[in-house]
């Protein structure tokens, strides 16, 4: 494996890092907003805040 | 996409897990800027060089395009065009609805250019920057308005 290909790999994975961490972040956030105003947003069928 | 088969899918978070989604196409959409400017030779980094950086920004801009049109795809389904994202007729929904219509015309004249038209490489920055646009109008107007 070249030194190219290895810093192709390694922008790849910051790139998965990246999509790892804001699911955490997004995910938590969801959880902490009110039932009602996600549903004000949009309407999750069950009225949960979603996550 | 039925919205009934969405709701299934999602366990009836439609709108949870669309705005996880469009969160990551937002951050990969910042990633991508970087990328290209190390291609582009715009920025420097010592640990990362042009060719890797544009193999990356296009591996990472095919499946960023993806999820786009998934997400697309589940919005229309669930909404139409009128959408009831913030009330009926708010400017919000109205400039959500233009940049996210916008934002797939103009990603599917970027990716025409890139694999038949070569000879116009010269608008893919314009093009580019244009998409990163349009993905942050429509993420505030939407995501980040929840997420606030």
């Amino acid at each position: 494996m070249t030194r190219q290909h290895l810093q192709m790999l390694g922008s790849l994975l910051v790139a998965l890092a990246i999509v790892a961490v804001v699911i955490l972040v997004v995910t938590a956030r969801l959880n902490s907003i009110p039932a009602d105003r996600l549903e004000h947003h949009g309407g999750d069928s069950h009225g949960h805040s979603g996550g | 996409m039925e919205a009934a088969f969405l709701d299934s899918l999602t366990g009836g978070h439609v709108t949870a897990v669309k705005v996880v989604l469009a969160s990551v196409v937002m951050a990969l959409a910042c990633y991508q800027l970087l990328l290209i400017a190390v291609a582009y030779g715009k920025l420097r980094l010592g640990f990362l060089s042009k060719a890797p950086a544009a193999g990356a920004h296009r591996a990472v801009g095919d499946t960023t395009a993806v999820i786009l049109l998934l997400v697309a795809t589940a919005c229309l389904s669930q909404y139409g065009f009128e959408g009831e994202h913030h009330g009926e007729g708010s400017g919000a929904t109205a400039l959500h609805v233009i940049a996210g219509s916008a934002l797939v015309v103009v990603l599917a004249v970027k990716v025409a250019l890139l694999r038949w038209w070569p000879g116009l490489g010269r608008l893919l920055p314009l093009l580019g920057t244009t998409v990163f646009v349009l993905i942050a109008v429509t993420w505030l107007t939407s995501a980040g308005d929840i997420l606030r």
